[in-house]
């Protein structure tokens, strides 16, 4: 018996699940996470919705900040193109869901690329400035552009029918939001495993040496902007199916930061980190909120000491995940298997 | 080690937080009446909030302590949403599906349009903070109702007020509008510009002045060049505090009337007598006011929070609980404690009296306007003091849902 994992083929080297192990695990996942709405309650399955279209914009922001290493605090703004989009295609010009749903993202990828020119000059704080010019620039269209979107009341969205789903019942808006999650998780690993890839690390690690080994920065952060939004533009499609009405508050500059947020905890520049950042996040939310509720139930007449209390451990929690895990939970668990890899025999 | 002992402190502190709440938390009676509260306490509005939540559970407390819904207590449940969309969407459901309340009030009005499909899809009652007049029409939203004349109607009523009071038979006249950028802030200006051209009061260019307000001196001066003799603030007391600081740095005459979100008293404290003498149109009666309802609310506010200064806002609260519970009473009465008996409960009140804390209300199965009538209040010495009678409305179908 082989005492570790020993590649004989460049193939089995470049497998994603490299071990019987992880893929029963991960089948194990699948398919609890398929059966989800037989057992679960509606609330369960509507923050599990949630969760997957955080998931989605999650994933496309770390292909930008964590792998490209271009801040953008931009990015609830392109779910909002991709809200809109998605939503006038729908109720206004009556483009099939299945078309309106890619056409948000190659429309929000568009949109990403207009803004994501400026960061072949600009880096790290400079470009954090510009993606928040695009939010409030975005922001101010949609209430602006009162005939297409409806203005500051926003717009109704029509649900949209793929053959029998109907994405008006949660049930089937939570396989479709699964389904695109798990395949957008797979496409971003591949990216990252290809040419281009490779290419967005080097331009994060050392541009300068990236540009001088023939990596062509201009075309890959215009690449890496253009897949990131188109994520973007793609979760929030989701989001105006789920929330069935959408306003410009729905896509505040808050939250671009709290995704941004979500891929620190979860771990910038690990696939998994925008998995593990985002579930921790909902998780930590909703139990704040259940500590908060039930302590405001339980002290009526003391209702002020404890509404502050979300905000603070969230600024808490950043805190200490910058300080203490700078890596993200993904670093933590990578650390954690390799502790238990060994055990009981470590060195 | 070191990192292990520490994460080992932070879930000894997690988890002691859980289960202090664990033992603190839903240990009510199996007969108690749910109601969910989805307010702002931590966010742009949530001075706003903290007042409106306050009266809520002084109200709660005080209807349990006499008597609860025909003898069953009732139970708020409090939900911050920070004025967030996203937040407010995730409390609704929780609230809804899972604490499985039969009614609910909703602060934000972002939240509420957000929701407003849902609401009438799960049938939910709703007391709607946001006083649109879109909530009004039962045939879209059957199941939202709100305990004041709708931002429209008050807008109308400052319009009527300005004109009967006009003295100059020369010409008309002028008003401006001040707002934020959002659903909120625009509500009332197509209503408003269509009345003031039917009585005859000139509207001149509209000022946005958006949240959070820092500075309004730009929009001032361009209104200045109109020169109207009344502006109308749609906004809160934290951000008109601002406008009418401004206001009196740049000297103007113009006349400040507050809508009813901006004028409450912490506008008097915040903006630091720049609000002397501004007016406000407001249904609800000022905390402390000569009416017989108000005896109660100033001995439980005493009593349970002694120190602290009453508010407008704070009698809003209590007008919101005591309709509810009268609408809770009907319903148990007959024996349909459900959205659509607390809708049918709702929609049985005829001039129903809070003791003068807001005007009767009325609700009938094809109009959900509770009442058209409010009043001019100025500040006078840092009081708010009125300085008309009820006007009111006729209940005519013309602005009505609009």
């Amino acid at each position: 018996m082989p005492s570790g994992i020993f590649h004989e083929r460049y193939e089995s080297d470049e497998r994603i699940f490299q071990t019987w192990f992880v893929r029963i695990w991960l089948f194990v996942l699948l398919i609890v996470c398929a059966g989800f709405p037989v057992f679960a309650s509606k609330y369960m399955i509507s923050i599990m919705t949630e969760v997957g279209i955080a998931v989605i914009a999650c994933h496309g922001l770390n292909l930008l900040t964590g792998f490209t290493g271009q801040i953008s605090l931009g990015h609830a703004a392109f779910m909002g193109v991709g809200a809109y989009t998605c939503s006038i295609l729908i109720t206004k010009s009556g483009v099939p869901f299945i078309v309106a749903l890619p056409a948000a993202g190659v429309v929000t990828a568009l949109v990403g690329m207009i803004f994501g020119i400026p960061s072949l000059r600009l880096r790290g704080l400079y470009l954090a400035m510009a993606t928040i010019a695009a939010q409030f620039i975005i922001e101010f269209t949609i209430r602006r552009w009162g005939k297409l979107t409806g203005g500051v009341e926003g717009m109704y969205v029509d649900p949209g029918t793929v053959g029998h789903f109907h994405f008006d019942n949660h049930i089937h808006l939570y396989y479709l939001t699964f389904i695109i999650a798990v395949v957008i998780t797979l496409m971003t690993k591949n990216i990252v495993r290809a040419r281009s890839g490779r290419a967005f690390v080097a331009i994060r690690d050392r541009y300068l040496a990236a540009e001088v080994i023939g990596v062509n920065l201009f075309k890959y952060r215009l690449m890496s902007f253009a897949i990131s939004s188109s994520f973007a533009g793609i979760a929030g499609a989701l989001l105006s199916q789920y929330l069935q009405v959408i306003t410009h508050e729905s896509f505040s500059i808050h939250q671009s930061i709290d995704y941004l947020a979500m891929c620190i905890i979860g771990g910038l520049g690990h696939i998994l980190g925008a998995i593990y950042g985002v579930a921790f996040w909902f998780i930590l939310e909703r139990i704040l909120e259940y500590v908060t509720t039930s302590l405001n139930s339980a002290f009526p007449a003391h209702l002020t000491w404890f509404v502050s209390i979300r905000e603070i451990v969230f600024g808490v929690v950043i805190i200490w995940f910058l300080i203490f895990e700078p890596d993200g939970l993904a670093a933590r668990w990578r650390t954690i298997r390799a502790y238990w890899k060994l055990w009981p025999f470590s060195y | 080690m070191k990192t292990n002992r520490k994460s080992g402190f932070f879930i000894i502190a997690v988890s002691m937080i859980i289960g202090f709440a664990l033992l603190a938390g839903p240990a009510g009676a199996a007969d108690e009446i749910k109601w969910g509260v989805l307010i702002d306490l931590s966010g742009p509005t949530s001075d706003w909030g903290k007042n409106q939540a306050k009266g809520q559970l002084d109200a709660m407390r005080w209807v349990n302590e006499n008597g609860g819904i025909n003898g069953k207590p009732l139970k708020l449940i409090v939900i911050d949403d920070g004025y967030k969309v996203p937040d407010g969407v995730a409390g609704y459901n929780r609230l809804v599906d899972s604490e499985k309340v039969i009614g609910i009030y909703i602060q934000s009005t972002g939240t509420t349009m957000t929701l407003a499909k849902k609401i009438v899809a799960d049938g939910v009652a709703t007391i709607a903070a946001s006083f649109t007049a879109k909530f009004e029409d039962p045939t879209k939203t059957p199941f939202s109702f709100f305990v004041s004349p709708s931002y429209g109607t008050m807008g109308r009523i400052a319009l009527k007020w300005i004109k009967d009071n006009w003295k100059d038979k020369s010409r008309n006249p002028k008003i401006c509008y001040l707002y934020p950028d959002n659903t909120y802030g625009s509500d009332i200006l197509n209503v408003c510009n269509d009345y003031a051209k039917k009585i005859g009061v000139d509207v001149g260019p509209d000022q946005v002045i958006n949240w959070p307000t820092k500075d309004a001196t730009v929009q001032l001066t361009n209104m200045k060049r109109y020169d109207p003799d009344f502006a109308f603030i749609t906004s809160t007391a934290m951000n008109g505090a601002v406008i009418l600081k401004n206001a009196k740095a740049l000297g103007l005459q113009t006349k400040f009337i507050s809508n009813i979100r901006n004028f409450e008293e912490s506008l008097i404290d915040l903006s630091g007598g720049a609000a002397e003498g501004s007016y406000g149109v407001h249904p609800i009666a000022p905390y402390g006011a000569p009416v017989p309802g108000m005896k109660k609310l100033i001995e439980c506010h005493e009593k349970w929070h002694s120190g602290e200064k009453g508010t407008n806002v704070y009698v809003e609260g209590w007008v919101n609980i005591l309709s509810v519970t009268e609408a809770l009473k009907i319903a148990d009465k007959a024996k349909d404690l459900t959205p659509s008996g607390i809708r049918k409960a709702f929609e049985q009140f005829r001039n129903f009296d809070t003791g003068g804390l807001a005007p009767p209300l009325t609700f009938t199965d094809t109009d959900h306007r509770a009442s058209m009538a409010a009043k001019i209040y100025q500040v006078k010495n840092g009081k708010m003091v009125d300085v008309s009678n009820w006007i009111e409305l006729p209940r005519d179908a013309e602005y009505f849902g609009k």
